[in-house]
């Protein structure tokens, strides 16, 4: 495996990345809990 | 099944064996069957991750656990991107810097070659006897679905597989994967949309979502609080999503070899890196929408009339004891009530038309009360099974029975075939891992004189076969695991993944432990407390639910690796 190879895509670090998919979870929880309550 | 099934399945699955082995070419050594010569994309490893982790089990349980106990089921992923994040920034660079084949390599770097062999030990035991579940568990329901000979279906299930994975190694794993994963994708969102389709003229999507919601199957998100206190024993919620599915996620994903294989083959570590993540993202959301179909299933049968019990054998199996009568009128009376229900969700979705608020809330109450009313009569009938001696669970058995019955020939075919696709996909997974780590972490390195590359790639290749039939012996075995069986699964791995990740978590941030004699003590009398509370919980000593075994398991390795480190510290001081 190339250890050289890590430059984050589209973004400018991993750390930006790392928000992104910890944001989508918070944001599916969200709505998942306004789906909940819309429905029931 | 009619001639048709029997064509798209037998067609798909050669299919599947065929790309497999056309993809199989690999050179001639460990780097080359275990790691795919560490050359794939990450989309491929996205799949491969996906493809491992989303056995047969998921497809078939998961809407059949929304059926009966709503959607809340999906909290148990709310902790895996949180996972895949501290993946990424703390495993993936050691993994990748180290160049290893399996993640218990690196514990021999870190402290002995003892902590080395007990992790890779309790990995062997944990992942074989669950991919003997992964056999068994869609097997056990097409044979008695279908009338099939289980040993058979067993081995079919098992043994087809190890033609692609033994010849191929991971190259053929992954490729297989994505071809299996698109199908399998495919086929659920055919079966979605005929759901709604089927459904009375008037009814629509939306429509189907309020019936369910209304009656509690959209319960998405809970708290695990009742009477103003939290439940310890209630296993899916918010919290303990979060909290036991991270644990439970991180062990998964940063310590098991059918995982950490699969980004191993990785061209890059941001190749390994985009896998995990876009599977942190993808996951939930996937989940949620399998869980959906099983939700619009239950409204289907809100319309349709629903089974009394969904697994028709363990019926006809009381109907020659002494329950024959009370049967009799407990399928009368269900007939009853299923008549009512009719009425009164078809009131209900016209008045959910009209918006007539009134009416909402009147046949709300009726069906409510209709649902209480056929539960009950369904658990009366669960009793009597059990108290025949037979399997009272039939979570597993409500989507492929609704499959079997109300779709297009030609359909059930091909759902039965992604069955199959499911857990081969999975099962070529495991069989991989536990090739590499046999031979990496004992053949290899437990062999006094040198073997050469070529007989290394011989030996692996015979692992995997024994390995396969291991899996099948073991699924010939299993029986009557009771609980619904993606479950059944979990709480087997709840057992182990709490310990192994407490071993890679001392590993990792407990810089000052050195010696690998305070983990290993650590990680043998933290894995007798999981097995003790376990037990306790079974026994029902204590309220908890599996997840938060994960917890108790991590934390317990590095508690006693403290303390033993400390009481080696005192012992050498005094000499």
């Amino acid at each position: 495996m190339n250890t050289d190879d890590d430059k984050a895509p589209l973004f400018k670090s991993w750390k930006q990345w790392y928000f992104l998919v910890i944001a989508f979870l918070v944001l599916l929880i969200f709505l998942f809990n306004y789906f909940t309550k819309y429905f029931s | 099944m009619n001639y048709l099934d029997w064509i798209v399945l037998i067609l798909t699955l050669t299919g599947i064996i065929a790309y497999g082995l056309y993809k199989s070419r690999t050179t001639h050594n460990l780097a080359g069957y275990f790691l795919a010569n560490r050359s794939m994309s990450w989309g491929l490893i996205l799949l491969s991750i996906i493809g491992t982790q989303a056995s047969s089990i998921t497809f078939l349980s998961a809407p059949g656990q929304a059926y009966t106990d709503g959607m809340r089921f999906v909290q148990y992923y709310f902790g895996q991107p949180i996972a895949a994040v501290v993946i990424c920034i703390v495993f993936v660079p050691i993994f990748s810097k180290l160049q290893v084949y399996t993640s218990y390599q690196y514990l021999e770097t870190r402290f002995d070659v003892k902590t080395r062999t007990l992790t890779s030990f309790l990995f062997l035991l944990n992942r074989s006897l669950s991919t003997g579940i992964s056999v068994f568990a869609p097997s056990i329901i097409l044979s008695s679905l279908l009338g099939w000979n289980i040993y058979w279906t067993n081995i079919f299930m098992g043994g087809l597989l190890i033609i692609y994975t033994m010849s191929g190694g991971a190259k053929a794993v992954a490729y297989t994967q994505q071809l299996q994963l698109i199908i399998i994708f495919i086929g659920i969102f055919l079966a979605a949309y005929l759901v709604v389709h089927m459904l009375p003229e008037h009814v629509g999507f939306f429509d189907a979502l309020h019936v369910s919601g209304k009656l509690g199957k959209l319960n998405v998100i809970t708290t695990g609080i009742q009477n103003g206190k939290f439940n310890w024993k209630d296993q899916y919620n918010l919290l303990s999503g979060i909290i036991g599915g991270f644990f439970l996620g991180l062990s998964y994903f940063g310590t098991d070899q059918s995982q950490v294989g699969r980004y191993l083959t990785a061209s890059s570590m941001k190749e390994s890196r985009m896998g995990l993540l876009m599977n942190g993202m993808v996951k939930v959301p996937m989940q949620f929408l399998i869980l959906l179909v099983g939700a619009l299933v239950f409204t289907f049968y809100q319309f349709n009339g629903a089974p009394l019990f969904f697994n028709e054998s363990q019926l006809a199996k009381i109907e020659g004891t002494i329950y024959k009568d009370s049967l009799v009128q407990a399928r009368q009376e269900y007939e009853t009530i299923n008549l009512l229900k009719r009425k009164s969700v078809t009131d209900f979705s016209l008045a959910l038309h009209q918006h007539d608020q009134i009416n909402i809330t009147r046949h709300q109450r009726e069906l409510e009360d209709l649902q209480h009313y056929s539960d009950s009569l369904r658990m009366k009938v669960k009793t009597w099974i059990k108290a025949t001696g037979g399997d009272n669970n039939d979570t597993n058995y409500i989507f492929i029975r609704f499959v079997v019955d109300y779709l297009p020939a030609g359909l059930v075919g091909l759902l039965i075939a992604i069955i199959f696709l499911a857990s081969w996909g999975s099962i070529a997974a495991a069989l991989n891992s536990l090739s590499s780590a046999t031979m990496v972490d004992f053949h290899r390195r437990f062999t006094k004189h040198t073997i050469t590359p070529e007989k290394e790639y011989q030996w692996s290749k015979w692992y995997t076969l024994a390995w396969g039939i291991f899996c099948i012996t073991v699924a010939m075995f299993t029986y009557n695991i009771g609980n619904s069986l993606i479950e059944a699964v979990n709480v087997l791995g709840s057992l182990f993944y709490g310990v192994i990740l407490g071993v890679f978590l001392v590993a990792f941030f407990l810089k000052s432990i050195k010696s690998g004699l305070a983990v290993f003590w650590g990680a043998v009398v933290a894995e007798c407390l999981v097995l003790a509370v376990f037990t306790f919980a079974k026994l029902g000593y204590i309220n908890l639910g599996f997840l938060w075994l994960n917890p108790i398991g991590a934390f317990g390795v590095i508690l006693f690796t403290l303390l033993f480190n400390l009481f080696f510290r005192v012992q050498r001081s005094r000499r």
